[in-house]
């Protein structure tokens, strides 16, 4: 049961045993196959009336999860090609890019087509998407409401003209391997924007070896979070789902408050697979009291972890802590969402590795351009069937890292003896933060804006939930002030949510180099200087301090305890040791805990996250 | 036992409006008919659930200070049980019938576990008719055990249909009633009773120590039975609750003993008397001995259960001093040995402790005591 | 236990044992249900 193209994927899916087949659960929504094929052809009916054909460019942009999938399967079943822009991509970016695009035709929530400046009138196709805000129960507000708002008659207005519109599944064009199956633009300048080319061969290359390294079938439930404008949402949600004809399970997005759901949605959904992002497992792994057998459901299988680098530390303590397996996934937007996979049950597995190539090639080129031998340091290239088209528009880009069908990554990267493949740096300059790929440059050019700074720079700075966070270095023009909220308030409109520097340091100058150019590694040296360092060192010793605390309190040997312990999993706490074990603790660390913190103190990780506190309330 | 009988059938229409109705209806039934249980059978005991978890929510909800808030619900909660506690020892004194509001005992421990724990600041983000769902879970108003409010929130947002978990639950819910009729009223009340009382003259002490025997076994089986019944209901309706009982008369010394018997209440007074005691008073045995008093009028308010608790509140310290000895460390080399005495001297003691609490007057315990320990003929 | 009983037997034979094996524990609880030990101390109710 595997599709080599769209074609004979919706063909199968067409099957009456599978319409009736829960597609997606998205938010309180139940979406089965049969419904999703039902308005996939009502809007096959609405492009043909309005002269939408096969090849033609869409610009897609919703906050609407499951429209954003609606839409993007019926493009991909038409031919016709989806230009992802991100809700919240800022109004400028988003100009550039439609312009780069030349799209003409646009499936956009309402007040984007205000914030976009796009005229309605001078477009060849335009849907409006209104938010359904109106809640249940308010039915009087809502007879109201539509009869004020009835939108002018030939406006195209969505879901309202799904009601008004017949289901067509005629005419429908073959769709050729080497068309465009969609543009996601990751990278370039604010004014340059870079649209990666994805192919429906790339796609459904890819889909397949998906399929075949995660062992998918359609008794499968996917949980995936992770925004769909991104390939790890949309590909390896939706998109990989409906490939398996399994179940994509998207209950809410993903939010610090909803940790425990996160947790509870594994068994509740019967959950078999979870895609998600390091920092996401980094929250879980903090927030995990009571949740520790959250994964030992009959069901589930693993996790999977994409778009960041997944720490050897936390993926240790995640599998040790919560009993379950972690699988590292490394890709590109380049690559449609992986192409090496460490962990997953038939292949050889290393942790702390990106593990091996699936269905494609690597190679380490050292910088002498010679191919790297076992524990050579290099830059990783990749050749497969899943590699992308090129950059929209943009020879001199795609020349430059695609060479006779090799990718250059741009990562920095070793292989061991055993053909494993470790991430250890980065040639190109972006930043990842929590998934995200950040493009310093992009943000300096926005900073730079401000008629108060002289030059600024950005970079990346390590984070411990994050892996990486973003900070923006800035000289201020002599004689000026400028207040640091002011500054956010001005970056606002001009930024992503992602793209805003998490700390900004004022400078009088810069270091830089004899061409001028602003050195990054002695910024780096300079924001250290400022900071107390010690915190990370700090965490280390009361580790220490616990353990050897523990052992002797409970008459146990050191290496016995590990930090995950708590008092049911530890024979020698019981109540008499924990006193011997919490005055141990106040002695050597010259403190006093209180009643509740006492109490608190019944897990090793509770009573490290207590001593740090008292620690820091201490030094404050 | 009838009111065993009543909650089983009230729970079986419950059991499926809890699984068909629409998923954010389906705990409502639960809590209603709990009320209306309670109102039935002890209406004093609906109104005390009603108002006092409706006044501690709001204080603990909406005031500033947690310490004072939990200080004052704490303090509510307990006055209201302890009143309740002792007015029922005199009626009990008088008419012989105890009018103690049904389930007191444990939903008032329930609260201030509620209470403790937002002052520990460990609970989830929630809604008062969670908290509601949570006091009102018929499967352990009757009798324990006093289970926890994050698990159960827990329970509550991640329940689904699951066919193996159903027929745990009732296969639970069968166990428990064979220990509870067969193994209990039967086999020890009945059975064993008729052997005692037949050989009473010739054999006085051995029928004394199968007396003894018999009321600790059926302590036990009774209490373990009705646990069962409660934790296979709730696992019908979805809840997997703490378990009450873990074998209590394999355990190899009286520390364990506690960690094996009525776990819910003991790791309460541990988490919530011993603990906030320890802080203070930084002397182990004397939090010890304090808790254990708790524990052992929590039962009911009398001398008896005092002497009780106290006997097991020295029997732990007297453990933990002899833990540490040179005696028990070379014994150690010979675990068999040292399990199986052990077991026996705990089962033993645990035995004669019960002594105190199983006659109707300290006199006649004494006088059993006698017996036992060869002091009378 | 119906683990154990898998071990030894075959599937079909284990889950009739075990049904056998309900029908008689829910014949004891009803043959012995008239034995009442009315409200035991020590539960506390």
């Amino acid at each position: 049961m595997t599709y080599s193209n769209i074609n004979t994927l919706f063909e199968a899916l067409q099957q009456t045993t599978i319409r009736n087949r829960l597609f997606a659960h998205i938010n309180d929504k139940k979406i089965t196959y049969g419904q999703l094929q039902e308005e996939m052809e009502k809007l096959w009916s609405i492009f043909q009336k309005n002269g939408l054909r096969k090849g033609d460019k869409v610009i897609l942009s919703t906050n609407d999860d499951y429209y954003t999938t609606l839409f993007f399967l019926a493009f991909l079943r038409y031919g016709i090609i989806t230009v992802f822009i991100d809700p919240n991509v800022p109004p400028k970016r988003s100009i550039a890019i439609i312009e780069k695009t030349g799209a003409n035709v646009f499936v956009m929530d309402e007040e984007l087509f205000v914030t976009r400046l796009i005229d309605a009138n001078s477009t060849a196709f335009y849907l409006k998407i209104q938010a359904a805000t109106q809640k249940k129960g308010k039915l009087f507000d809502r007879l109201l409401k539509n009869k004020k708002e009835t939108p002018a008659a030939d406006e195209l207005v969505f879901p309202a003209i799904m009601g008004t519109t017949i289901a067509d599944s005629h005419a429908i064009d073959t769709i050729e391997d080497e068309d465009v199956a969609y543009i996601l633009f990751t990278s370039g300048t604010t004014s340059d924007p870079r649209g990666v080319m994805i192919s429906h061969s790339n796609l459904f290359a890819h889909l397949h070896t998906l399929k075949k390294v995660y062992a998918l079938n359609e008794n499968d439930h996917l949980l995936n979070i992770l925004m769909l404008y991104h390939a790890d949402g949309i590909i390896q949600g939706p998109l990989l789902t409906a490939f398996n004809q399994a179940t994509w399970i998207r209950p809410f997005r993903f939010d610090l408050s909803n940790i425990g759901d996160l947790f509870n949605s594994i068994y509740k959904y019967r959950i078999t697979h979870f895609i998600t992002v390091p920092t996401v497992l980094s929250f879980m792994n903090k927030f995990h009291e009571g949740y520790e057998d959250s994964f030992q459901t009959e069901n589930f299988e693993f996790i999977i972890s994409v778009a960041s680098k997944l720490e050897l530390k936390l993926w240790q303590d995640f599998e040790q802590k919560f009993q379950t397996q972690v699988v590292n996934v490394y890709g590109l937007t380049e690559t449609v969402a992986g192409s090496l996979f460490c962990g997953i049950n038939a292949l050889p597995r290393k942790v702390g590795t990106v593990g091996v190539p699936v269905d494609c090639e690597a190679k380490i080129i050292k910088e002498n351009g010679e191919i790297a031998l076992a524990n050579e340091t290099g830059v990783l290239w990749l050749k497969g069937a899943h590699i992308f088209k090129g950059y929209l528009d943009n020879q001199i880009d795609t020349e430059a890292v695609l060479v006779n069908g090799w990718l250059n990554t741009g990562d920095i990267a070793i292989k061991d003896e055993d053909g494993f493949f470790y991430i250890t740096g980065r040639e190109k300059n972006t930043i990842n933060t929590g998934g995200i790929n950040i493009y310093p440059e992009q943000v300096t050019e926005m900073i730079n804006t401000h008629p108060k700074i002289a030059e600024s720079i950005c970079l990346g700075l390590p984070d411990e939930n994050f892996q990486e966070k973003l900070v923006s270095v800035i000289v201020i023009r002599p004689d000026e002030q400028l207040e640091k909220n002011d500054l956010i308030d001005f970056l606002r409109p001009l930024l992503e949510q992602s793209q805003m520097p998490k700390n900004f340091y004022f400078f009088d100058n810069l270091p830089k180099g004899l061409s001028g150019k602003i050195k990054v590694n002695a910024v780096k040296e300079l924001i250290e200087s400022t900071h107390n360092t010690s915190t990370q060192s700090g965490t280390a010793i009361s580790n220490m301090i616990i353990i050897e605390a523990a052992a002797e309190a409970f008459g146990m040997d050191k290496n016995q305890i590990k930090m995950s312990d708590n008092s049911h999993s530890l024979e020698g706490w019981d109540s008499m040791a924990h006193l011997v074990f919490i005055t141990i603790l106040e002695d050597r660390l010259k403190v006093r805990f209180s009643t509740a913190e006492m109490m608190n103190m019944n897990t090793l990780t509770s009573v490290e996250q207590i001593i740090n506190e008292k620690l820091k309330a201490v030094k404050i | 036992m009838s009111l065993l009988i009543i909650v089983l059938i009230v729970c079986i229409p419950l059991l499926f409006l809890a699984w068909l109705l629409p998923e954010k209806w389906q705990m409502f039934p639960i809590a209603i008919s709990t009320a209306v249980f309670l109102g039935f059978v002890s209406p004093a005991s609906l109104v005390i659930l009603t108002t006092s978890s409706l006044i501690t929510y709001y204080i603990l909800n909406t005031h500033g200070s947690k310490t004072a808030a939990t200080m004052v619900a704490v303090v509510l909660v307990s006055s209201i049980l302890l009143i309740f506690k002792l007015q029922s020892e005199l009626n009990f004194n008088i008419t012989k019938n105890k009018i103690l509001p049904l389930g007191i005992s444990y939903y008032s421990f329930r609260q201030i576990h509620y209470a403790m724990e937002t002052y520990k600041r460990k609970l989830p983000a929630h809604s008062i008719l969670e908290y509601y769902c949570y006091l009102f879970f018929l499967p352990t108003i009757l009798i324990g055990p006093i289970n926890l409010f994050q698990p159960f929130v827990k329970d509550l947002r991640k329940r689904r249909w699951n066919s193996v978990l159903f027929s745990q639950g009732l296969e639970r819910i069968l166990y428990g009633m064979v220990k509870i009729n067969v193994i209990g009223n039967y086999l020890l009340t009945y059975k064993l009773n008729l052997f005692c009382t037949e050989n009473a003259a010739s054999q006085v002490w051995l029928t004394t120590y199968l007396q003894v025997f018999k009321f600790t076994a059926n302590a036990y089986v009774q209490f373990a039975g009705y646990s069962d019944v409660a934790v296979g209901l709730s696992i019908l309706f979805g809840f997997k609750i703490i378990e009450n009982f873990n074998f209590p008369f394999l355990a190899k010394n009286i520390a364990d003993f506690w960690k094996r018997w009525h776990i819910s209440l003991s790791s309460w007074c541990r988490e919530y008397v011993f603990f906030p005691f320890l802080s203070i008073t930084r002397n182990a045995r004397i939090s010890i001995i304090i808790s254990m008093i708790v524990l052992g009028i929590w039962h009911e308010i009398s001398i008896r259960y005092l002497l009780w608790g106290i006997l097991h509140a020295l029997a732990i310290n007297i453990w933990h001093r002899y833990e540490s000895t040179a005696l028990h460390k070379k014994l150690s080399k010979y675990p068999v040995f040292q399990n199986v005495t052990g077991v026996i001297v705990t089962l033993n003691f645990v035995m004669l402790s019960f002594v105190l609490i199983s006659e109707n007057s300290l006199s006649q315990s004494f006088n059993l005591l006698q017996t036992l320990l060869f002091l009378k003929r | 236990m119906y683990n154990l009983l898998t071990k030894v037997m075959a599937k079909n034979y284990a889950n009739i044992l075990m049904f056998l094996w309900y029908l008689f524990l829910l014949f004891l609880v009803f043959r012995y249900s008239f034995i009442d030990s009315g409200r035991f101390k020590y539960l506390g109710y």
